[in-house]
């Protein structure tokens, strides 16, 4: 199999909504059984279509002698990774990016479908961009998605969107407990990986399985976006004190928790997953990390031994994920609006059992990877109108301006005098 | 029982050094009875008469463990040990900051029958303690407050690194 045909069998399973992006790519590509730089490539071709998809769809309907909804999702698909090749990736000849396209048709349709497949690609080479004529289109975002970023950010609706295309970088966080940010960027570099230290997040360029490397076998680092790190920093446990994580698998804010302990606070993990419980626990045990107990338990209800006794806890809720769609662009097409609103109440029965954790003068951190506002600021709104606490502060990044995921934080007490 | 006003900072009151007071009469029943039910419906945790524009040493503290009344209350022992943690005012909304406080501070002060009595505070309430003391001597937190609490906590901006 080439990367090419892994590329279009991952996408016909996405667009047929049988799996996940990032998990069907995961198996296609160990059914492949390709090289690293094909690997790499089927990896591009999948997340730059679904990606770009709205505005790659316009194109071939603008150059296609035949309605999209009339193609099947086989032909669609190989379609859109040649219109893709061609248009968004200076690397790839179009003579090449025609030829595969045009043998993958005979192979997936019939003899027709390649001549079409041929004459669309051939006519898109020679035509080249048009002109997009809608928002929805030209950053290929669903239409309720661009009206609730545009009404919620109007100043930044069209950088929200553009970032929302780009790549995000490779980012971990050092296991402070066995090494430094500068002694892990070095093995990194012996290595030939170019590794850049922010504080106690590292950018790093490898592509692909950070599991198999050595450093992170060793325990010295966990994959984590900057903010969701910033998101467990907020808590800020002390040694000696207990902090519960009431949505915690993986375990990557977890792990941060008890780090920064000193691996000497008592840091209770719940997660609603049986078979996540064991991520967390190995994750901890790969970072030599005593501190942590993980626990089955659904994180909206309460667990009455508990109640009372934390020093501090962390809410990071389930979320639309709008804040990570660089990372997972098929999020623009598999949530809807009506999703949203079943989370929100999720979010707010997840804060409001979090509460009840604490101790009189504990600290709650609320936070999600969503730039949506109603999953945001209207939840610790809707939360310190209910309850007893106060907003210390609140922030939202946002990929564009802080070049991390799109996490919203928040930090409540309750200790005014 | 009612509502009484918290004034907010900038108010000359909450600068004023507070009097005793020298008779329990039903006026500072009722401060009591009204500055308890301030203090619930705001949230706090406790308040001085001067946060309702009475000038006198009335405190009251409700950390969790029922409601506390202090009329002329003094502070006879705090701890050498510290803790460096969060606080905010109900004069002083949407304001936190890090204040360094005795570990352990016990008051003495009149009870609203007129007696005498002692009480030691660990955490919490000895912060709220000296917290209310201060309103009473006319301080505010402000004032003692080592950095505000705000999202450069968790990412200190480049330069502002005191």
């Amino acid at each position: 199999m080439t990367s090419r045909e892994a590329a279009v069998r991952v996408l016909q399973k996405t667009e047929k909504n049988e799996a996940y992006a990032n998990s069907a790519l995961k198996e296609a590509l160990a059914k492949a059984g390709l090289s690293a730089l094909d690997n790499a490539f089927a990896t591009e071709l999948v997340y730059g279509v679904i990606r770009h998809k709205m505005r790659i769809d316009y194109i071939i309907s603008h150059y296609s002698s035949q309605k999209l909804k009339n193609l099947s999702i086989w032909i669609l698909s190989i379609l859109r990774i040649g219109v893709y090749q061609l248009l968004f990736l200076d690397s790839v000849p179009s003579f090449a990016a025609i030829n595969e396209s045009v043998k993958l048709a005979k192979r997936y349709g019939h003899a027709a479908s390649a001549g079409f497949v041929n004459a669309v690609l051939r006519a898109v080479s020679k035509g080249g961009e048009i002109k997009i004529p809608s928002i929805e289109q030209y950053y290929s975002h669903p239409k309720w998605l661009v009206d609730m970023i545009c009404s919620q950010y109007p100043n930044d609706c069209k950088k929200i969107l553009a970032a929302n295309n780009t790549v995000a970088p490779i980012t971990v966080r050092v296991n402070t407990l066995k090494t430094t940010p500068q002694l892990l960027c070095d093995s990194f570099k012996k290595s030939g990986i170019t590794a850049t230290a922010d504080g106690e997040i590292i950018t790093i360029s490898k592509f692909g399985d950070l599991s198999l490397l050595e450093e992170y076998k060793n325990g010295l680092f966990i994959p984590q976006d900057k903010g969701a790190y910033l998101a467990a920093k907020a808590v800020n446990p002390k040694p000696g004190q207990l902090v519960i994580d009431v949505c915690a698998a993986p375990g990557g804010k977890t792990t941060q928790l008890a780090q920064m302990s000193d691996d000497k606070a008592k840091v209770i993990a719940f997660d609603i997953h049986p078979h996540k419980i064991s991520l967390i626990e190995r994750n901890a045990e790969r970072m030599g990390i005593g501190s942590v107990t993980a626990l089955v338990h659904d994180a909206a209800t309460i667990k009455e031994e508990y109640v009372g006794t934390a020093d501090s806890v962390l809410a990071d809720v389930p979320c639309s994920g709008l804040g990570i769609i660089r990372k997972k662009p098929d999020i623009k097409w598999t949530k809807s609006p009506s999703d949203i609103e079943q989370i929100i109440k999720l979010q707010k029965s997840i804060l409001a059992a979090s509460a009840k954790y604490l101790k009189k003068d504990g600290v709650l951190v609320y936070s999600t990877c969503t730039i949506n506002k109603h999953e945001n600021s209207d939840v610790t709104d809707d939360f310190i109108k209910r309850h007893p606490f106060e907003k210390v502060w609140e922030k939202q990044l946002l990929p564009h301006i802080d070049n991390c995921d799109g996490f919203y934080i928040c930090k409540l007490i309750r200790r005014s005098f | 029982m009612a509502i009484r006003n918290i004034l907010k900072i900038g108010d000359d009151a909450l600068n004023k050094k507070c009097r005793n007071v020298a008779k329990i009469d039903g006026r500072i029943l009722t401060l009591l009875d009204d500055m308890a039910e301030t203090m619930r419906q705001a949230s706090g945790l406790g308040l001085a008469a001067p946060q309702v524009g009475v000038l006198r040493r009335v405190v009251v503290i409700d950390t969790g463990d029922g409601l506390i009344e202090l009329i002329n209350p003094k502070l006879t022992e705090t701890s050498d040990e510290t803790i460096d943690d969060i606080e905010g005012c109900l004069s002083v909304p949407g304001k936190w900051g890090y204040v360094v406080r005795p570990k352990t501070a016990t008051v003495r002060a009149l009870d609203r029958h007129g007696k005498e009595f002692e009480m030691t505070g660990e955490g919490l309430l000895a912060r709220a303690f000296c917290h209310e003391l201060e309103h009473l001597e006319g301080n505010l937190f402000t004032e003692k407050v080592s950095r505000y609490c705000d999202p450069d906590e968790i990412e200190p901006k480049e330069g502002s690194e005191e």
